[in-house]
């Protein structure tokens, strides 16, 4: 067959690619770990009618055994119910994907068993398995009164002052499949640098009937406690220490972090143009044990990338990975093919805001409108996508000054909303309403990203 | 460990390694359901199906290295019987362009008709060397038939699929 057709047939199958990868990775791991208890069900009811056959045979024997023996012998201790960790309930257990259950079974699963009930809908926090830099609280919610109409719920964390909590972290969640008005589902925050898991937080959910963003909506509130003596001392760093070139640019790879919940590598970019940076290590996947000729080896994907931000310019800090804190691997190597790299660019324009009117500007960004409220002037800046943009390509910087020099902020802080209709992103900011020396100055910051080709391979020995 | 001692473990009754073992495979296992079911929670529930089956089956596996095809082997019946199970309940007719009036490729139209067209056998080895990029080593594992014959099915196959299709340009729906 040619080549050109075969291709045409690989490619027919490049859709379907993109919808499975939509599915994510605690779905699978649902459908797994539910396939394990219906496997064991099955195992536990075959063995029952295997033996209910052998039963009636016997049941004659016996009965004829306990009429000559009376009372048998003292029975040993009977067998201990469930698992060691029978504190954690089924629901959760399912839920537990392969990286939480070796920290559950180390008796880092703190119960909680709180619940609040408000309008019909009950929150129950389950319990929360955390170590110092991640936390994953498992929660039931039940819609008590309506069980026809799908519920919505959004999770968060409230902090000592009711307030959602500031702190820079990671979120993402994970269900089982809903039993009609039940729902057990989870909740894992991962902290950056800088950041631990808090001792005291509020989880806090909203409920909402059939997303509709217009119906009423219930708030519950739990307060949990939990006890961080029991992971206080769960961490390891492995020092690294080593580098890579790119572009003429020093990536330096510095050490690991193993807890019981994650593998944290820290990477440091240096950068000899500040208007550059590395935003990414494209699938930069860590394999486990030594690599040889012919033998399987298991690799992790991340999970999450850190960056840090300075100037609103974002650098890779660090690669988040599912924890081998409780496996005993002597070398795992970090392995990569492509890098991308963002290039910073600055762009100003003057606005005469009373007339509408754009006086000078060197910005991609053009004005879309000038619109005088009440209470604001709102700005709309509209800036058309392309292709090697990365999700917000362009951001205003968070001042504008006037004629004179004279430096002001956005009102309320409210920097910049973005709203995308196909290629075209209108960034709209908010004037506070007062007499301004026209024009006003805006400056942008757009990023554009570079795909870089080139392996990177870093032998990590965890046995120093 | 590698795979084969995962393997061995799991089929020794060790959940962990089962689970690991499992877990290593889940996207492709996914895939597969996917490619033959176009539809997520399916595809989730052949998947959850499959691997009921593999534990309470896992037992009876002689060779652990069979453990991965093996797997594939069930997950691919799962998606034949619901394929048939959806044929009893569906009308025939169930290709419709998009409901967005998005652009569909009359080829991609006639290529998803011919194969739903082909024997079983031919569409699996298509499947599992187009989709899933498989060796023919490896598709004669999973189907557990001489490469030889897959060699055979994979020319049928294109050879009856280019005989089914025909060839044309763009068509616009909406």
């Amino acid at each position: 067959m040619d080549e050109k057709k075969e291709m045409r047939y690989t490619q027919f199958f490049d859709e379907m690619r993109q919808s499975e990868e939509q599915v994510s990775e605690e779905q699978l791991d649902a459908a797994i770990r539910n396939g394990i208890q219906r496997g064991k069900q099955r195992r536990r009811r075959a063995t029952f009618l295997r033996g209910s056959g052998i039963v009636a045979g016997a049941l004659a024997s016996f009965l004829l055994l306990l009429a000559v023996w009376q009372l048998g012998p003292p029975s040993k201790p009977g067998a201990v119910l469930g698992s060691p960790g029978s504190t954690i309930p089924d629901y959760v257990q399912t839920l537990m994907t392969s990286n939480m259950q070796p920290a559950a079974d180390h008796g880092l699963y703190q119960p909680v068993n709180r619940m609040a009930e408000i309008d019909g809908y009950r929150m129950t926090v389950d319990g929360v398995l955390a170590d110092s830099r991640k936390m994953i609280v498992f929660f039931t919610t039940e819609n008590l009164s309506d069980s026809r109409s799908k519920m919505d719920f959004t999770p968060k964390l409230l902090g000592p002052d009711g307030k959602e909590m500031s702190m820079p972290r990671f979120t993402s969640s994970g269900q089982a499949v809903p039993d009609k008005n039940i729902s057990h589902s989870y909740y894992t925050v991962s902290f950056v640098e800088g950041w631990s898991t808090p001792d005291q937080f509020t989880f806090s959910g909203q409920f909402s009937k059939d997303r509709d963003p217009d119906a009423k909506k219930a708030t519950l509130e739990v307060p949990v406690q939990i006890d961080s003596s029991k992971y206080a001392d769960l961490e390891r760093i492995v020092p690294i220490n080593q580098s890579a070139t790119i572009q003429g640019n020093e990536i330096r790879i510095t050490e690991m972090i193993l807890t019981p919940l994650s593998t944290i590598i820290r990477v440091k970019p240096d950068y000899s143009s500040p208007n550059k940076g590395l935003w990414q290590i494209k699938d930069a996947k860590l394999y486990l044990g030594e690599t040889k000729k012919n033998q399987f080896q298991y690799f992790l994907m991340v999970r999450q990338s850190e960056h840090n931000i300075l100037n609103d310019k974002a650098n890779l800090s660090a690669l988040h990975y599912d924890s081998i804190y409780y496996s005993d691997w002597n070398k795992v190597t970090l392995r990569a093919s492509r890098f991308t790299e963002i290039s910073y660019s600055e762009s100003k324009i003057n606005i005469d805001t009373g007339k509408k009117e754009v006086k000078t500007s060197n910005s991609v960004a053009q004005l879309e409108d000038v619109i005088q409220r009440k209470d604001s002037t709102e700005i709309r800046l509209q800036y058309d996508r392309k292709d090697s943009d990365l999700a917000i390509p362009i951001k205003l910087q968070d001042h504008f000054s006037d004629n004179s020099g004279t430096k002001y902020s956005f009102k309320d802080g409210v920097y910049t909303n973005y709203f995308s209709m196909g290629s075209k992103v209108t960034i709209s900011c908010h004037l506070e309403p007062r007499e301004y020396e026209q024009p006003l100055t805006f400056t942008l910051t757009s990023a554009t990203e570079q795909d870089i080709k080139q392996p990177l391979e870093v032998n990590i020995n965890m046995k120093k | 460990m590698d795979e084969r001692e995962w393997a061995a473990a799991a089929c020794g009754g060790d959940e962990h390694a089962f689970y690991q073992l499992i877990s290593a495979q889940k996207r492709k296992l996914y895939s597969i359901a996917y490619s033959y079911l176009r539809n997520e929670s399916d595809a989730l529930d052949a998947v959850q199906e499959t691997v009921c089956k593999a534990w309470v089956k896992c037992r009876q596996l002689k060779d652990p290295d069979a453990f991965v095809p093996w797997l594939i082997r069930i997950l691919i019946n799962r998606c034949i019987d619901e394929q048939k199970r959806r044929k009893r309940v569906l009308p025939l007719s169930s290709l419709s362009p998009s409901e967005n009036g998005e652009m569909i490729s009359v080829y991609k139209l006639d290529l998803e008709i011919a194969l739903e067209r082909l024997k079983p056998k031919y569409r699996h080895v298509l499947t599992l060397k187009y989709y899933q990029d498989m060796t023919l080593t490896e598709i004669a594992k999973v189907l557990d038939r001489p490469e030889g014959t897959i060699k055979t099915w994979l020319h049928q196959g294109l050879k009856q699929l280019r005989s089914k299709m025909t060839w044309g340009g763009e068509l616009y729906y909406g």
